[in-house]
């Protein structure tokens, strides 16, 4: 089978997959909360009770024949629908691009559900773009020096680093960090680094030159970068190094640690002293011999790292207080906004099974003997 | 090769894994060296390529290609010995090869570590091309002014990046036909997992033949194929030989190999080089003890059906070598001296080496 077919195949798996998924997600929501939860983005105080019936029918969640509100909020068998039946609608409805309202603090009913994830979604995935590329930046140069310098210095550095790394929770790294950053090194009485909040301005080196700048994507660096305004660009890039450093923190420690392992066995191998016998200089070797079969295993683990950079983020931007979608969708959490949980949980696993799709692809990429 | 010393670091203490080897190799000659396992074949290979793994220490000796010592060179220097001098070819040819490069890159890897050497090989290569191309057809135009372009090539000089790299691959591709594989063009770009174990133990050779060593060592290259491969291999070997200008040190546990196809050979026990002659002489007029209990251990068809013949005992421990000749506590032979001091070489005969004191000493 040609690579190409292999991906279509996993592209509708993947359709099935998501599918599946919302259909898992629905019943958790919509079959174990009270059917009125439904109702609570649409409803205002002014309402009354006729209304309040012509809404739950509209949304699917009281039958035509419910004689009154009374009778749909008490739960009476002849007001309520199935829920395999809401899921029909809701299907229809999220397959045309209909999410419903929002039911966060300050902006409920009046914001669509999509409307809202999305201007805060590019925040978070700029986050974790640069989560992956320190990641990738740091775990991977930091394994393969650890390897080549087996049990001498760089390697314990290294292996101090990436079990620390691997070791310390999150939350409580990226507290050190803004205690170190913003309250003690301080450079004209303001912190080295902006603290809570991406466009904060209480820093010294950075953010002198906010400027104005159109939101049009909503991702910080992206948005300066479009608008030309480098400094803009400049100033969130400095205002996302704690953030992401504290994202990758995990992520660097286990990635380096796969990939010191790798190349320790793949330097072990017969095909090294060959290379080594051949008389190729020590930077072919390792980057060429040796880094393609070390990588293999670690493009496995990367694909792993992904989801869970993309869960870290939550934790990330209550640390810091940054407005993407992780802290949004604690907020939803909080107050039972349904709909937008049901989009958060979506999209997060369409990146995952999108990155693990990637994985496959890259894999089969770099080690000729996988046939598909 | 004068005096080499080995030790290993282990756990369990320092293995003398080489006790003062002397070798010695003349140009154009295929020396067999033989032994059993662990009598110290391969760390002798693997000290003249300084690939020695990192519990060894060479504690003493001289090992001298073309009057230098490659002992005393640093690691760079090494490195473009074995780049252009000194070629090896391993055991295993299914682990010997990088699983996710192609023959072809793996083989290129080699020329492209360095222009500057390779440059006139891979010209004189195309130009031998061009050449038997001309014999049987008129050249174009284009052909014709390459081989200008080639042939007033000064003798130190360098080839472009792209040019370099395009003869490069022909070259590799004319290397592959002469080590007999087919379709050259399409192993070039194939990955070892898709070649068998024979076509693979060729294509290492043309990674050896590509760099016109001056020395080539190949260790046990025929051990992990059978019988009717292996006999393909060595033919291959005799074949080469006469065509390349390089010494060969052929290392096996197979004297048949060595019939087949040495000019002298060595044969180690315990880390000592015990005995050298040439083959003929060899086979037919044994010195040594240990050298004779091999050949009687050679099954014969012909003889009376019986139990194997074997040298009685097992290899010794080199941790704690026996004291003196190291063969003694196996030796049918031997007597009093033995244990007391390590036996000098003794020309017993014109051009025949022994360690024994049986011949004096």
């Amino acid at each position: 089978m040609k690579l190409y077919e292999y991906a279509i195949r996993r592209i509708l798996l993947m359709g099935l997959v998501l599918l599946g998924l919302s259909l898992l997600m629905f019943y958790l929501t919509r079959g174990f909360l009270p059917p009125s939860f439904a109702l609570a983005p649409y409803i205002t105080p002014r309402m009354n009770s006729a209304e309040k019936l012509a809404l739950a029918q509209s949304l699917g969640v009281a039958t035509q024949s419910c004689p009154s509100f009374q009778a749909f909020s008490s739960y009476q068998p002849s007001c309520l629908v199935p829920v395999y039946e809401q899921y029909a609608g809701w299907l229809g409805n999220v397959l045309k691009g209909d999410w419903g309202l929002t039911l966060l603090p300050g902006i409920a009913g009046t914001q669509t559900t999509l409307s809202v994830f999305f201007s805060r979604f590019p925040f978070t995935a700029e986050l974790a773009i640069m989560g992956a590329i320190l990641t990738i930046l740091i775990g991977i140069p930091l394994g393969i020096v650890s390897a080549t310098h087996n049990n001498k210095l760089p390697d314990h550095l290294s292996r101090i680093v990436s079990l620390g790394g691997y070791s310390i929770p999150q939350f409580w790294f990226g507290y050190v960090l803004l205690i170190i950053f913003v309250l003690y090194v301080r450079v004209g009485g303001l912190g080295l680094l902006p603290g809570s909040g991406a466009l904060a301005t209480t820093c010294a080196i950075c953010f002198r030159h906010p400027g104005t700048v159109s939101a049009a994507t909503g991702a910080p660096i992206l948005d300066g970068l479009l608008a030309g305004n480098l400094r803009y660009a400049w100033d969130s890039l400095v205002a996302m190094i704690l953030p992401a450093i504290t994202l990758s923190i995990t992520s660097i420690g286990a990635l380096t640690r796969i990939v010191r392992s790798s190349m320790l066995e793949v330097l072990r191998q017969d095909y090294m002293l060959l290379a080594r016998s051949k008389g190729l200089t020590d930077r072919v070797v390792i980057y060429r011999q040796a880094l393609r079969n070390a990588l293999l295993p670690a493009v496995t683990v990367a694909g792993l790292l992904t989801a869970f950079l993309f869960g870290g983020v939550v934790v990330i931007e209550i640390v810091f207080d940054l407005p993407g979608v992780g802290y949004t969708s604690l907020q939803a959490v909080n107050v039972f906004d349904i709909n937008f949980i049901e989009l958060y949980v979506l999209v997060t696993a369409l990146i995952i099974v999108v990155t693990n799709l990637a994985v496959d692809i890259i894999y089969a990429k770099l080690d000729p003997r996988i046939r598909y | 090769m004068e005096g080499l010393r080995v030790n290993f670091h282990t756990f369990g203490g320092e293995v003398k894994a080489l006790d003062g080897v002397d070798l010695s190799l003349r140009r154009g000659e295929v020396l067999g060296l033989v032994g059993e396992s662990g009598s110290g074949k391969s760390v002798t290979a693997l000290s003249i390529e300084g690939l020695l793994p990192g519990n060894a220490e060479v504690v003493g000796g001289r090992i001298l290609l073309e009057g230098r010592d490659l002992l005393k060179e640093k690691p760079g220097q090494l490195r473009s010995e074995r780049l252009t001098k000194v070629a090896m070819v391993f055991q295993d040819p299914l682990t010997y090869l990088n699983p996710v490069l192609t023959i072809g890159s793996q083989i290129l890897d080699i020329l492209e570590t360095d222009r500057r050497a390779f440059t006139h090989t891979v010209a004189t290569a195309r130009l031998q091309e061009l050449q038997a191309a001309g014999g049987a057809r008129t050249l174009t135009e284009a052909e014709t002014r390459e081989r200008e372009r080639l042939q007033s090539l000064p003798p130190d000089g360098v080839l472009g990046k792209r040019e370099f790299k395009r003869l490069a691959r022909s070259y590799v591709v004319a290397t592959l036909r002469s080590v007999r594989l087919p379709e050259p063009e399409r192993i070039f770009r194939m990955y070892p997992f898709e070649l068998s174990g024979g076509m693979r133990q060729r294509t290492i050779i043309a990674m050896a033949l590509v760099r016109k060593p001056t020395l080539l060592i190949a260790d046990e290259i025929t051990t992990a194929l059978d019988v009717t491969v292996q006999a393909q291999i060595l033919e291959l070997l005799r074949e080469l030989k006469t065509e390349i200008d390089a010494s060969i040190l052929l290392i096996t546990h197979d004297l048949a190999v060595v019939a087949e196809v040495c000019d002298r050979v060595a044969v180690m026990y315990g880390g000592n080089i015990v005995e050298v002659a040439e083959v003929n002489e060899l086979f037919k007029d044994p010195l040594h003890p240990y050298t004779r209990g091999l050949l009687a251990a050679i099954p014969r068809p012909d003889a009376a059906r019986g139990e194997l013949t074997s040298i009685k005992g097992s290899v010794p421990n080199l941790i704690h070598p026996p004291s003196g000749c190291r063969f003694h506590p196996r030796c049918p032979q031997a007597f009093e001296r033995c244990p007391l001091g390590k036996p000098p070489p003794v020309e017993a005969k014109p051009g025949h080496l022994v360690e024994c004191f049986l011949y004096g000493g």
